[in-house]
């Protein structure tokens, strides 16, 4: 029983435009990743040892290598995958960008590993997952984690489940590559993101995301102020890209005016 | 029901909530992240007599007020940049074209309505909340759910038509030269 009224998109009197706005709205999703990436965020945020929330969670994970497992993975590693995991995060969260509103709609995303799957003892609590996650043996440690996957889709969440075999790891899709490079250099490591694209740039050369590669194969030289080699490359986009959307930030990149 | 539990089952509904209720996207890793601590603090305070998604909602309609108060302060992302991180790898390119029209026009629409409006609306419209659940999750009377509800509806057609009107004068100028 309910005196609600029906809703605007069911009672069909909406003009076109009105129509339109509220489906986008209605099937509104999460870019790829995110969750995993948020998740991974946060395991890290409620696993440091030094608030209250961590010395909650030692105690329910005693007897597990948890915390040795946390600040074993050292200092360097931790900091890199937070930057990593914020600034992919952010990255992909700008895949639905301001006014843009691009959307990942029906792609799987990886859900948290659940304390069974992992096999850690006492992992009963709530907080447990997060030692879990990093306490599973096989799991490498975050710095490790980063460096073999840089896209945020497979940092932290998305490892395979301890109870399957393990599988080679699959390959990348160009788009996975291109967001990862764009994680990397959003988190400050431009040489990895030159890497990751010189790479993409090798496997499909003509592929789907050329300029998207190129754009920022510009802006990671500059990060690295390899200028000579940014405005080559700047240039040749130019060129053949006269009217992509890119355009903009590609000349910002190699230092020409706007 | 474990934090991962409602993590696992209740992201998505937390993301889109937060993007529906006006969180610009470059904030919403943070302020998503923001909402989930407290679902982890406040768990065990959580009466499981009420659903989650209207104690979630309710939770994520603070933060997106939170980070609304504090959004004059934020970095704007300039247009070329957002637009470089706006790749959509996945999406069909033509159709991602036109859902990112339909996406500005939703904003367009939503941006007339005031917050509280906007709550109701999106809950009301987008996600399919009944006025109960939200009456609960704001904690507001029945009455004031309608009422915030037809005052949005009227804002946010007035905020759809103006937006059409603004661009069908811009296709005429560009039309014009």
């Amino acid at each position: 029983m309910t005196d609600d009224p029906p809703r605007l998109l069911d009672e069909g009197a909406l003009t076109p435009d009105e129509q339109r706005a509220l489906e986008v709205g209605v099937h509104e999703r999460p870019p790829l990743g995110a969750k995993a990436a948020i998740w991974a965020g946060l395991s890290l945020k409620l696993a440091v040892p030094a608030t209250a929330a961590a010395a909650t969670m030692t105690a329910t994970v005693a007897g597990s290598s948890g915390v040795a497992a946390t600040s074993g993975a050292g200092a360097a590693g931790l900091l890199t995958t937070m930057a990593l995991v914020k600034s992919a995060g952010l990255g992909l969260a700008l895949g639905a960008a301001v006014g843009s509103g691009l959307y990942f709609s029906g792609r799987a995303e990886p859900t948290p590993p659940a304390p069974h799957e992992l096999g850690v003892e006492g992992a009963t609590s709530v907080a447990a997952p997060f030692h879990a996650a990093t306490a599973r043996p096989n799991a490498p440690a975050p710095a490790e984690r980063a460096s073999a996957a840089p896209s945020a889709a497979s940092t932290g969440a998305s490892e395979p489940r301890a109870e399957r075999p393990r599988e080679a790891p699959p390959v990348e899709s160009e788009s996975q590559r291109v967001a990862g490079a764009r994680a990397w250099l959003r988190a400050g490591d431009a040489n990895r993101a030159l890497e990751t694209l010189g790479a993409l740039e090798r496997d499909e050369p003509n592929g789907l995301l050329i300029q998207e590669r190129e754009a920022l194969t510009v802006e990671a030289l500059a990060a690295l102020g390899r200028r000579d080699a940014a405005r080559a490359r700047a240039d040749a986009f130019l060129v053949r890209y006269p009217r992509s959307p890119h355009v903009l930030a590609v000349r910002r990149a190699a230092g020409y005016a706007p | 029901m474990t934090f991962e539990d409602v993590y696992a089952e209740h992201f998505e509904f937390v993301w889109r909530t937060l993007r529906r209720l006006g969180v610009p996207v470059a904030d919403l890793p943070d302020v998503a992240q923001e909402v989930f601590l407290v679902v982890h603090r406040r768990l065990g305070d959580f009466e499981e007599r009420a659903k989650v998604t209207t104690w979630l909602f309710r939770i994520s309609a603070r933060a997106a007020r939170d980070r609304r108060r504090r959004a004059h302060v934020r970095r704007e992302i300039s247009a070329e940049e957002s637009l470089l991180e706006a790749v959509d790898p996945a999406a069909d390119p033509s159709r991602a074209l036109e859902r990112a029209d339909d996406h500005a026009l939703l904003e367009q629409g939503l941006s007339a309505l005031d917050q509280e409006q906007r709550e109701v609306f999106t809950a009301f419209e987008l996600e399919g909340m009944p006025g109960h659940a939200i009456a609960a999750a704001l904690e507001i009377p029945l009455g004031t759910v309608y009422s915030r509800l037809r005052l949005g509806r009227e804002r946010f057609r007035q905020g759809i038509t103006r937006a059409v009107a603004r661009r069908s004068g811009t296709r005429f100028r560009l039309e014009g030269l």
